[in-house]
């Protein structure tokens, strides 16, 4: 660092240099952007863009834990799941209101949360990692297996999902599903970028830096770790159910192994602890998909693995990190 | 006589088979000056760690402030009022120094939950922090990452953190170590300015550095105490010599 930068670091009071840190740069709104942009380019974009919208949702919670907590979990699925089936279920039984419908997915998913994070946060690391993994492989065989709640193997049928505030219908072109959709996804995002801004956030990243250190200084680090696990729980649990009122669906697919680890890699993909790599991520990669899938239906997945590849071997920090290139301030 | 504010009455520790800490007795009054020296491995750390609550002694008792705490999490330890620093730089790598503070002044105010403020830390504690880092002459250099500091900064940082805390009993396990003798006058300016209320715990193995600063001294060898006394006392004591001379050079 050059002396000049160090005097003028000098001038700049503690209380100023976070303002500075923590405001809100012009580029974090290009996400509102991207939503408003989407009714512009005709209906047949909507389907996408909710997919976009609910896995970045579901993106978000994870790197809560993955970016600022340092937990690394494979089994993220069983909360998306988790909430899907909840809110699939009361739909089923005649409460197909689709925001109250939210609230049920992301409570349901937030009491399994508080439940399994007090078992798998006693271990950290390798362990958190195979216990995560352990819990997707139990919780979708109880949905397999409880096909008188869960339909099972074929899933669940019948869910209705309502009117929205008892006004827009879920229409065939998609247009009341993408705009539900979006406006959770920015009510998220506001409030995560809130929390983790928030002295809250501060303490969960102090954590995530050196567990033993912030113990000294006086912090309760596993109930708190408990408290974000919780939170990110709701949020997944949030997506999951917003997947079903748009789906009028939720099955196996919703709940597994395999969209547990997918959202890791489109995490990874996107980078990981700066809630816009939770946006870049998923939107690359299903737009990539999307593409992919199009001009080679045969090997897009090939493809896209390739991507995704080349990516994290030149980018290692995930997309959003090219975010500092241009700020020319490497890495972070 | 005022009741001492930390005390540890005959504790045990061993690992496997090798005791670590025998029937360690000490007791700290309000403001007290204690160094505690011994040959390397003589279990300074890990009687440390005990107080701390890191490791759990295996017998005895430890009484912080009136209150037992033998049994209470590290973190409730702290928040009755114990602070510590690391004999190995421990800091929170990816924040600045004034960071690493606030987030000790955050908490001693019981605000490391709050969502109130969205800029890392509200302007009250911020205001907080930059003052102790000012007096720990960590002002200019406050803004960096603890990470890019010099290791002779990061001790202050350690220093810092434990005075963000506010504590009544502080436990600075080699603030000095790893430090060119030259940088020893920074860290012994820091202790001369601690609150004069507190009770400190010194351990150190730079004899200049220990005769200036402490009061009383206890000296550790194998897990036992050896020798306790005033200063001038411990210098002419004959098994505190035969102590270091036989293992230390
Ligand atoms: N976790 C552990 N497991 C096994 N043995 C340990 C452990 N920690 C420390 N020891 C041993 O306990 C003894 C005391 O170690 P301790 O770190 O307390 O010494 P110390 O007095 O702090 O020494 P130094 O002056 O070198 O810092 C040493 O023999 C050390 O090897
Ligand atoms: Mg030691």
């Amino acid at each position: 660092m050059s002396d000049d930068v160090s005097t003028a670091e000098r001038r700049v009071p503690f209380a100023a240099s976070l303002r500075s840190k923590h405001r809100l740069r012009p580029a974090e709104l290009l996400p509102l952007v991207a939503v408003a942009i989407v009714p512009l380019l005709g209906s047949g974009y909507y389907p996408l863009a909710t997919q976009i919208a609910i896995t970045v949702i579901f993106g978000l919670s994870l790197d809560l834990l993955v970016g600022y907590a340092g937990i690394v979990t494979l089994g993220h699925g069983i909360f998306f799941g988790v909430g899907a089936y909840a809110s699939g279920i009361a739909s089923v039984h005649g409460w197909g209101d689709p925001v109250s419908g939210l609230f049920i997915g992301a409570a349901a998913a937030a009491v399994v949360g508080v439940v399994q994070g007090f078992v798998v946060l006693r271990t950290a690391r390798f362990t958190l990692l195979m216990l995560t993994l352990c819990s997707v492989f139990l919780v979708s065989e109880v949905a397999n297996k409880a096909g008188w709640l869960t339909g099972g193997a074929d899933g669940l049928t019948g869910v209705m999902t309502g009117p929205l505030l008892g006004v827009w219908t879920f229409d065939l072109d998609g247009r009341t599903g993408y705009l539900f959709s979006a406006t959770v996804f920015v009510l998220v995002w506001i409030g995560l970028r809130g929390l983790v801004h928030a002295p809250f956030g501060q303490s969960i990243m102090a954590i995530r830096d050196n567990p033993g250190r912030a113990e000294a200084i006086g912090m309760a680090v596993r109930p708190r770790l408990l408290i974000v696990y919780t939170v990110s729980a709701a949020i997944a649990g949030t997506a999951g159910a917003l997947q079903a009122e748009i789906d009028q669906f939720a099955g196996l697919k919703n709940v597994g192994f395999e969209i547990s680890a997918t959202i890791l890699v489109m995490l990874a993909l996107g980078g990981t602890g700066r809630l816009y790599g939770a946006m870049a991520g998923p939107a690359v990669y299903l737009i990539a998909q999307d593409l992919l899938a199009k001009i080679n239906p045969a090997m897009w997945q090939l493809w896209l693995g390739l991507l995704i590849v080349a990516t994290v071997l030149f980018v290692p920090g995930g997309l959003s990190s090219l975010a500092d290139v241009f700020r020319g301030r490497g890495k972070r | 006589m005022t009741e001492p504010v930390l005390e540890l009455s005959n504790l045990h520790m061993s690992f496997g088979g090798l005791v670590v800490t025998n029937d360690v007795s000490l007791s700290l009054a309000i403001g007290a000056r204690h160094a505690l020296i011994g040959p390397n491995g003589a279990g300074k750390t890990t009687l440390v760690d005990q107080i701390t609550g890191r490791l759990r002694p295996l017998r005895g008792t430890i009484r912080l402030a009136g209150v037992d705490v033998t049994r209470l999490p590290q973190h409730r330890r702290t928040r009755l009022g114990l602070a510590r620093n690391f004999q190995v730089t421990n800091l929170f790598s990816s924040f600045s120094a004034f960071e690493n503070i606030a987030l000790a002044v955050a908490e001693r105010e019981g605000r490391g939950l709050s969502l109130t403020s969205m800029r890392g830390f509200p302007s009250d504690v911020a205001d907080q922090a930059e003052d102790i880092a000012r007096r720990m002459h960590l002002a200019e250099v406050g803004h960096r990452r603890v990470s890019d500091l010099a290791y002779g900064q990061q001790r202050l940082v350690e220093l810092a953190i434990a005075l963000a805390l506010r504590p009544k009993v502080m436990i600075l396990d080699e603030p000095a170590a790893g430090l060119p003798a030259g940088d020893h006058a920074m860290i012994l300016d820091a202790l001369d300015r601690l609150p004069i209320h507190v009770a400190v715990l010194l351990i150190e193995h730079d004899m200049p550095l220990v005769f200036r600063f402490a009061r009383e001294i206890t000296v550790l060898a194998e897990g036992m105490v050896i020798a306790r006394g005033a200063p001038e006392a411990i210098r002419g004591d004959e098994r505190v010599r035969t102590a270091y001379l036989g293992t230390r050079s």
